[in-house]
This record gives structure tokens, C-alpha cells and sequence, in this order.
């Protein structure tokens, strides 16, 4: 609960926003193989089914009527993956799509304009929570802002000198930060403070690290 | 005989040995060959009289005046300060008699414009390594410019031998050849255990070479260097700095000493502590290790050489080659973890021949005192390791292509016959190759519609580049040792000091102190890829951890530690390591119990993380290893659990947090040798060994591009680390062969299925002896202590989410 808003963290790295109909998810980098492709490096073309396999039990078994993508939505300059994606997105073609950009959404504007996305720079919300790529500077209390673009993942040590690791949802003052939501992304490690929360994405469930 | 070599060893007033004259009498026949000869009697110039008398004979040679220069002969060593070295020698030859016959160096400190002036106008010889030798390749015009060659000697080639490194060589000869059919190659090795391979791998198979062995025998002294007492001894740890006054007399006692250490921050640390300790030691004591620039190393080198300093710290930096006469005495820090290791150390010192070569070993734990005693067992014996080539490198392959592609191009049958006639890539299928060349040319197996991936072109029969920047990064990033990113550590003057991982920096904000280059140092602030630091006395500083350089015993060590194992339980015992260790075995005794020949003891001990089963094999850290894997998967077939491994060269622990019954006739069961290989199989995390070893993979192919040498920008949008390729290769192409290149390096090199089935067997016949000690013992407590741990589970994933998800709850833990 933000601003008296109800906000659900979603094991699928997402956020949904009820009062919204709002999606969120951030860090997608699509074409970010085919991108090193197109660099000569022989890695396979990207498959997106499992991304949009994904995305689409969301769209399909939430309401949702609004998805925004936190930036770093394309890794890269346009490509065929850009292509899939576009396609995907032109099957719902009740629900808008905004992008907050990120310093990866390099892709000109008129590219945008021919999309089913419109972009923005960042997105309020009336009960005060701001949207954006990166986290913005000089935003006042009670103001919330939602960011992505560091890929935040956690430790996780268990008994017997054992470790793993998650992708994960992480507060600290006012700024919540998302999992990427893209399959081939890293993570960037949070420590648990006292003044910050953890939301560890562990397989099906969503697990606040105390 | 030789006739220049005659007038010059006359002059001398040097008598040639009988190695040298066979050599010259080899290479006038027209023979190729292999030297094995131990360093310091002169194996150079046994070689290079030869080619100087090839080069004068043949006149077609010389009479090429007013018509341009051409190469001769191609001197590759595996290190540019031995290339430096072995120029300075032959260089020194053609003074001496007055030749017309130049040689030049060609390594990676060679400027520009002088590489520019050894294609325009070559010199008779090039000193260089086989990265050099790529990079020639890797330019226009290469099979003109090796059209007259007529002599290659690989130098030091058992050090290249088992590496990646040795694979560019094979590749490089195989070019050559093709080229120059009449080539002669010559080899310089050291002796290993497979030195005929060595040289069948070199000079191809069935060839007409001979090998050529010197049978002068260096006298070396061997001495462990014992602590005062054995209980104030630590049990666990790998600095040794507890025996620092002992060495501190050792150097006192002798002109000049290498202190070597196994690792760069160990070296850093045995360096901080001599001098904080003794300063009266300033001056003339230096640090020398591979992070280090080379102007520090250059000065360290020559200061060595002129007899100025007492002592240098150093790693396997200082292991090759160049020979520094004022070396008297050399110390091993820590296990050498390889008996030719040890040897090629312990050559170090008393480097002329007839001189004695004097060696102390400082163990830096108690159980590690026991290695002096396996170490001469295993020089008296004559044991040494083998060798161990790589194969089927298709890393190396892409890269050599691409290689080939940036310079003239190549056509794809002519090159398959080349690779094939290699060790390395004899068993390399046409299906194999095409797929190489598939990754190349369209970036996968089939083409894809639509897409815009380009590296090779086909134009008129040939494979090529036409992207400048790509051949450009590929310039950059020939070679087979990948390293991390690396932070350049300057003064505030701009002085180049070394280079540290990005990772080690990260950690450390201004105003921190650390050691680096044998200084103390405070980080001024970061910028780019550069440190720049200043000089301080503030005390307290952290010491850089480097990654890698952590090996495993050679099984040849091994074999001499068992040996000494075997000896412990016997009341009399010979050496001083084995009798001053006396104590420490009663306490094992006294704690648990001491296996006697044919017996296996195991511990199994509870503490408050958790319960440990240790297993004492004696069969070293790999074989332990997949031994652990093994067993924790059968344990998990009675009862589903987690373990975190920790091996070391004695034996393995398994550690679990839930308790599971432990009973002799189980641990039979556990170590029975029955449906090994299936266990073995489907028990060994293979799979995160293969990602590990996919990261070199991954660089040497090309995948991941270092970036250009001191610029922090990497390409944009390209970043991407080794562990996502894998991923994605295995997910989308997991036939690929890059992947399973990972996972056969993974069975031949890390698993050893071999020597595991082996040590299974051995052990079927012996007694167990099952313990449960209260405490601790003194066998347990160093694999207890290794901070390395690989973590095993056959609980499946839901329910380790589930235990994972009631500890964070605080539910339990």
C-alpha cells in the first residue's frame, strides 16, 4: 500500500495497480540478442515466447487496461526482435502501452510514433506516485517514485553455508526499484539494511528478506 | 662441427657439451627435432649455431641483395621477458662474429612503427610469441612474408604445451607448413612425463624429427623449513607468515633469494610483512608478480640480474627461463602444488651448470610439513607430471579462423586439411568444421530470415572480414588467456603502477588504504578505468585478492603425498618432516583415529553449522571433488538433502543442516565403485562447472570483446557476461559446440572420470573405520576451513524454496 494505493508486487516481476487497471514491468531489453548479432556475435536470434508467455497470462488474467514499461524496453537500435514484440503487443488492442524511457531506448522517435507505444519521459499517477526509468531527483514526501534500471537480485544464505540468488523488488525511502523483467538481464546485489525492504522473487512467491 | 659455433665457443674458452654438438649435427642433416635440456647449458645456442650455419650455407639465403630481406627463422617463446632474454644472447652471437644476420623482437611491447618496419623490411629473425606470430598472420600479405622462412623454434614448449596457448602454436605450424613445406621445426623442453607426445604434437604425426637429451643431471638440495614447535603451529591456513623470521635467516644466509608464492595478493602480503618487520630490508628487497607494469618488473628484473637486490618476492612470474645469475637460494612458499613445478623453482637458483640448486619449502599449515617429505620422495624417484594437450578446442579454431579471415583469407577445404593435420583437431569431423564456419558466416546453424548478422563474407573462394572495425577488435583480442577487467593503478604523477580487478576497487571508497606493488597506498579517486593513488603511512590497509591462479595438486604430487600418508602410523619414522609431525598424528589419534595403510578413516562431526562427514582418500583436491558430488548424490538418494563440498588434497567434506543416521555398512554403500559412471552422470553438477569453464570459452571465441586496451567505454549496448551466453546457448542451440566444448573439458581436465574409478576401487577393499569425533580434529579442520564450496541438492527445487522460505520467515534456522 502506497499513498493509500494498493500495489501488488507480482512473482512474475511486475507490478499491478488495481485502482489503475496499471500493469508496470521494466527491463525488458528486447533485441538485446539480436543486437550482438547484428555486432557479429553468433549467439542464437532471441526467443520471446517464454517473455510473452509471461506477459500474457497477466494481460489475460488481470484487468488490465494500461501496461507501462519502466524503460530499457529495446536494448538497442530497432530490429526483428522489435518486430515480434510489436506484433505481440498489436494482439490487445484495448490496452495502452506507455514507456518511461531508459537510457537503452535509443530508438528514434518516429519509430515510436508508428508503434502502439506512446513515450514519455516519466508518468504521475494522482495519489502521488511517479514513474520512471531512472530515479528521479528532487521528488518531495509523500511522493513515491517507481524506477527499474538496475536490475536489483539478492543473497539469500541458508543453513550449511549455502547460497542463492533472486531477482527482487527493493525499497529504500521512497523509491521502489523492479526486477527486470527480460529473460537474458543480470542482477545487481542489494544488501538488507535497516532503513531498506527486500521482496526476493522466489519461484512462485514473492518473500520479504528480514 | 659447427664452424661458427667452434670460433665463438673458442673465443669463449667454452668447451660445447655433447647435447649441443648432436643438436648442431641434427639441424646440418636437415633433421627437425626436440631438445630436452635443463636450463643453463646453453640449450639456445645448440639450436642457434645450427640456424646461423643453415642461413650462410644456403646461399639463395643471402643473395637476395638489391631483392628485399626475408624472414628466416621464428624464435616463439611463451614469455616476453624470455623473448628479451634469448635476443639478448643472439644478438650478442652476430656482434660477436660480426654477421650480417639481424634478429628483432616481436612481442606486445613492440611500438608500432617498428612493427611496421619488420613487414616492410624483415630482419633474418624474429623473437617472438605465438600471439605475435597470430597477429602476423592475422595481417596482408602473411604467406609472402613467411614464403622464405625455413626455421621455427618453439622454446619452452612444455610450458606451452598444456594450455590453449600450445593449440595456437599447433595452428600457427600448421599454416607454415602449407606455406613452406621444407620448414623445420625445432622444440625446447624440459623434461615431462610425456615428452615423446610432446614432440609428436609439435613436429606432427609420423614425423622424421629427432629428440635430442641431454643427460647432465642438476644436483638440487631440497629443505623443509620446520617451525619451533608443532603447537604453536596453525592447523588451517595458506599465508605461512608464522615462519617469517625462519626466512628472513634463510636470505640472510645466502647473496640473493627468490621467495616464490602461489598467489599474487600471497606475494603482496610476504612482501608487507618483511618489510614491516625488517626495514633495515627497504631497497633491497623487491615484489615482482603479473599485475605489476612492466616498467616496475623491467626494474626488478634488471636490478636481479646486477646482483642488487637480497631479495623478490615474486609468483610464477619469475618460473620461466630468464636466468639470473646472482641467485643463490630459492624458498617455496606454500604447497608448489606440482613436482616439475617445484623443479622448474628449485632451477631458479644456482643457475651454472655443476652449481647445486638450493630450495627451502615453507609449509604454511601443519599437515602441508608433510609435503617436503613427499616432494623429495618424488625428485628421488624421478617422478614428474605429464603434459596434458588440449583437444577439440573450437574456441581457438573460431578464433584462428577469424584470423585467417582478417588477413589474406582463407579457402575452407585447404584449411580443413591444415586443422586436421593438427593434434589438436585430428578427429575434427567436415560436419563440425561447416558448423564452425556456419557460426561465422551466419551466426548459427541455419541462416536466419531478416537478419543482419555479419563477421565472415565469401568472395571469389575465400573467407574474409570486411568490416574494419571488427577486424580491428579482432586484432585486439587474439590470444587464448582471457582476463578480467582490469582498474589502472596510477600515481598522482602519472607513474603506471600495475593493474587490479574492477571488483577488488569496487569495494574500496576514497581515502582507503590497500597494498599494491609492495606499497601502501591511498585511493585518491576513481576515474574511468584508472586509480589514481598516492603514497601513505597511514597503517591498515587490505590486500588485493586476484582472481584465479588457485590450482589443484598434479596427481604426481599425489601420488608422493599417499606415499608419505603411508608412512605415518609407523612408530619410526625417517624424514624430519614425518617425525616432527609426530604429535599432531597423536592427536588425531587421541581426537579420532590415524588409518593405517588399507584403511579409510571417516569423521562425521557435529558443530553448530551444521553435520559434517569428512572423507580422507588421500587423493587429491580434483578427485575429491567429483568424489564428494558422488557421494552426497548417493546420500540424497536415502534421504533428500542439501550439502555445501569443501575438498582439499587430504579428503572432502560434506555438510548438511539435517542429521541423517551414519553406520558402516552405509558408508560401504556410499563408496561402493558399483553404477559409478551412472552416478557420476546424473549426480556431478556438471552443468555449473561447464558454465565456469564456459567463461574462457566464451573470450577466446570471440563472444565476449575485452574492450580496447585503456578505454573504460566498452561497446556500447554489448555488454554481456560469459554466464548469459551460456544460458542462451542452452536454451536455444544446445548442441552447439562451444557448449559441449565446456562440458569436455569439464570430464577431461576437472573430473578425471579415469582416476575417480580408480580411487573407488582402491578404496572397495579397504577397512573403514567410522569416528565420531566431539570436536574437531586435526585432519578435518583444514577442509573445514576452505572457504571454496560448491553446493549439491537433490531436494527438489519446490521444497528448497519451501525451507528457504520458513527460514526467512523465522520460522526455522
Amino acid at each position: 500500500m502506497l499513498n493509500g494505493l494498493d500495489v501488488f508486487l507480482l512473482p512474475q516481476k511486475a507490478i499491478f495497480i488495481p485502482a489503475h487497471s496499471l500493469l508496470i514491468l521494466s527491463d525488458w531489453h528486447v533485441g538485446k540478442l539480436g543486437h550482438f548479432r547484428k555486432e557479429g556475435l553468433f549467439v542464437p536470434p532471441m526467443q520471446l515466447e517464454e517473455d510473452f508467455g509471461r506477459l500474457a497470462v497477466l494481460l489475460e488474467e488481470l484487468p488490465v487496461n494500461w501496461v507501462v514499461f519502466l524503460g530499457d524496453l529495446f536494448h538497442s537500435s530497432w530490429n526483428m526482435e522489435g518486430v515480434a514484440l510489436q506484433q505481440f503487443l498489436s494482439r490487445y488492442p484495448k490496452i495502452r502501452f506507455s514507456l518511461t524511457r531508459g537510457n537503452h531506448d535509443i530508438i528514434q522517435d518516429e519509430l515510436w510514433e508508428a508503434s502502439a507505444i506512446d513515450c514519455k519521459e516519466y508518468i504521475v499517477l494522482p495519489e502521488g506516485l511517479v514513474l520512471s526509468h531512472k530515479p528521479l531527483m528532487g521528488l518531495k514526501p509523500p511522493i513515491y517514485n517507481l524506477v527499474g534500471h538496475i536490475h536489483p537480485g539478492c543473497e539469500v544464505a541458508t543453513t550449511a553455508r549455502q547460497y542463492f540468488r533472486f531477482p527482487c523488488f527493493y525499497l529504500e525511502g521512497r523509491v521502489l526499484t523492479l526486477p527486470a523483467f527480460g529473460r537474458w538481464t543480470g542482477l545487481y546485489m542489494m544488501r538488507k539494511r535497516a532503513d531498506n525492504s527486500i521482496f526476493a522473487v522466489v519461484g512462485h512467491e514473492i518473500i520479504e528478506l528480514k | 662441427m659447427n664452424q661458427f659455433a667452434s670460433v665463438w665457443f673458442f673465443n669463449q674458452g667454452w668447451e660445447p657439451h655433447s647435447f649441443q654438438r648432436q643438436a648442431w649435427r641434427a639441424i646440418e642433416k636437415g633433421h627437425s627435432g626436440l631438445l630436452n635440456a635443463p636450463t643453463g647449458f646453453g640449450k639456445t645456442f645448440a639450436i642457434w649455431f645450427g640456424i646461423l650455419a643453415h642461413y650462410y650455407q644456403y646461399q639463395d639465403y643471402r643473395q637476395r641483395k638489391g631483392k628485399q630481406a626475408a624472414l628466416h627463422a621464428i624464435w616463439i617463446t611463451p614469455l616476453r621477458a624470455l623473448s628479451k632474454e634469448i635476443h639478448k644472447a643472439v644478438s650478442q652471437v652476430s656482434t660477436d662474429l660480426d654477421l650480417d644476420y639481424k634478429i628483432e623482437l616481436r612481442t606486445g611491447d613492440t611500438s608500432l612503427s617498428e612493427r611496421k618496419n619488420q613487414r616492410t623490411k624483415p630482419p633474418q629473425a624474429l623473437i617472438t610469441t605465438p600471439e605475435s606470430v597470430h597477429l602476423l598472420l592475422a595481417s596482408k600479405g602473411a604467406a609472402d612474408y613467411f614464403g622464405q622462412l625455413a626455421f621455427v623454434v618453439v622454446d619452452e614448449w612444455h610450458e606451452l604445451l598444456g594450455s590453449k596457448r600450445g593449440v595456437l602454436v599447433e595452428l600457427a605450424l600448421s599454416r607454415l607448413k602449407a606455406i613452406n613445406p621444407k620448414l623445420k621445426i625445432w622444440g625446447i623442453s624440459a623434461t615431462i612425463g610425456n615428452l615423446s607426445e610432446a614432440q609428436e604434437i609439435l613436429l606432427g604425426k609420423g614425423h622424421q624429427g629427432v629428440m635430442i637429451r641431454a643427460t647432465l643431471k642438476k644436483k638440487i638440495k631440497v629443505e623443509t623449513v620446520l617451525p619451533d614447535s608443532l603447537e604453536r603451529f596453525p592447523w588451517a591456513g595458506h599465508l605461512g607468515i608464522h615462519l617469517l623470521d625462519k626466512v628472513v635467516a634463510i636470505i640472510r644466509q645466502h647473496g640473493s633469494t627468490l621467495i616464490f608464492t602461489n598467489t599474487r595478493s600471497q606475494c603482496e602480503i610476504w612482501y608487507q610483512q618483511l618489510i614491516s618487520h625488517y626495514p633495515e630490508f627497504a631497497g633491497i628487497l623487491a615484489v615482482h608478480h603479473g599485475s605489476l607494469s612492466d616498467e616496475v618488473r623491467l626494474w626488478v628484473e634488471d636490478a636481479l640480474h646486477r646482483g642488487k637486490l637480497k631479495a623478490v618476492v615474486c609468483t610464477s612470474s619469475l618460473d620461466l627461463g630468464v636466468d639470473f645469475r646472482p641467485v643463490d637460494c630459492v624458498v617455496q612458499i606454500g604447497s608448489p602444488k606440482g613436482v616439475a613445478r617445484f623443479l622448474q623453482r628449485a632451477g631458479r637458483s644456482g643457475h651454472r651448470p655443476h652449481e647445486i640448486s638450493y630450495i627451502y619449502y615453507v609449509p604454511t599449515n601443519s599437515l602441508e610439513i608433510i609435503e617436503g617429505d613427499s616432494l623429495k620422495y618424488a625428485l628421488k624417484e624421478g617422478i614428474i607430471e605429464q603434459r596434458i594437450p588440449y583437444i577439440r578446442s573450437f574456441d581457438v579454431l573460431l578464433q584462428y579462423l577469424m584470423t585467417l579471415a582478417v588477413g589474406d583469407g582463407f579457402p575452407a577445404d585447404r584449411t580443413f586439411d591444415e586443422i586436421k593435420s593438427t593434434h589438436c583437431f585430428a578427429s575434427i569431423s567436415r560436419q563440425e568444421y561447416d558448423e564452425c564456419l556456419a557460426m561465422l558466416t551466419h551466426g548459427g546453424k541455419t541462416l536466419q530470415a531478416y537478419d543482419d548478422f555479419r563477421r565472415l563474407v565469401l568472395a571469389d573462394g575465400l573467407y574474409r572480414v570486411e568490416s574494419r572495425r571488427l577486424a580491428m577488435r579482432h586484432r585486439l583480442s587474439i590470444g587464448a588467456i582471457v582476463s578480467d577487467a582490469m582498474m589502472r593503478v596510477k600515481l598522482m604523477n602519472g607513474k603506471f603502477l600495475g593493474s587490479i580487478e574492477e571488483s577488488f576497487i569496487s569495494k574500496l571508497n576514497t581515502g582507503d588504504v590497500f597494498w599494491f606493488s609492495g606499497r601502501q597506498l591511498e585511493l585518491q579517486h576513481v576515474r574511468n578505468m584508472e586509480v589514481i593513488v598516492r603514497p601513505t603511512t597511514k597503517a591498515k590497509g587490505v590486500v588485493p585478492s586476484w582472481m584465479g591462479g588457485r590450482f589443484s595438486i598434479s596427481p604426481d604430487l599425489g601420488t608422493a603425498i599417499r606415499h608419505s600418508f603411508r608412512n605415518i602410523h609407523k612408530a619410526r619414522v625417517g624424514s624430519p618432516e614425518l617425525s616432527f609431525l609426530r604429535p599432531l598424528f597423536e592427536e588425531q589419534k587421541v581426537r579420532s583415529a590415524l588409518p593405517q595403510e588399507e584403511e579409510l578413516l571417516v569423521e562425521y562431526i557435529a558443530t553448530k553449522y551444521g553435520y559434517h562427514l569428512f572423507v580422507y582418500p588421500f587423493d587429491g583436491k580434483l578427485v575429491h571433488e567429483g568424489m564428494a558430488q558422488v557421494l552426497a548424490y548417493r546420500l540424497g538418494k536415502i534421504q533428500p538433502a542439501s550439502f555445501s563440498i569443501a575438498s582439499n588434497e587430504y579428503g572432502f567434506e560434506l555438510l548438511s543442516s539435517t542429521r541423517y543416521e551414519v553406520n558402516d555398512g552405509m558408508i560401504k554403500a556410499l563408496l561402493s565403485p558399483d553404477h559409478l559412471h551412472e552416478d557420476i552422470t546424473s549426480g556431478i553438477n556438471v552443468r555449473e562447472m561447464a558454465r565456469r569453464r564456459f567463461r574462457d570459452i566464451a573470450g577466446i571465441a570471440g563472444l565476449v570483446f575485452q574492450g580496447y586496451p585503456g578505454k573504460a567505454v566498452k561497446t556500447r549496448h554489448l555488454q554481456a557476461n560469459a554466464g548469459l551466453f551460456f544460458s542462451v546457448f542452452e536454451d536455444y542451440d544446445p548442441t552447439n559446440l562451444l557448449l559441449r566444448e565446456a562440458y569436455d573439458e569439464v570430464f577431461d581436465f576437472q573430473l578425471e572420470e579415469g582416476r575417480m574409478q580408480l580411487a573407488f576401487e582402491r578404496i572397495a577393499n579397504h577397512t573403514i573405520i567410522l569416528s565420531c569425533p566431539q570436536q574437531l580434529t586435526p585432519f578435518s579442520f583444514p577442509i573445514f576451513s576452505e572457504s571454496f564450496r560448491e553446493k549439491y541438492s537433490n531436494e527438489d527445487w519446490q521444497s528448497r524454496l519451501e525451507l528457504l522460505k520458513l527460514q526467512l520467515e523465522g520460522k526455522i534456522g
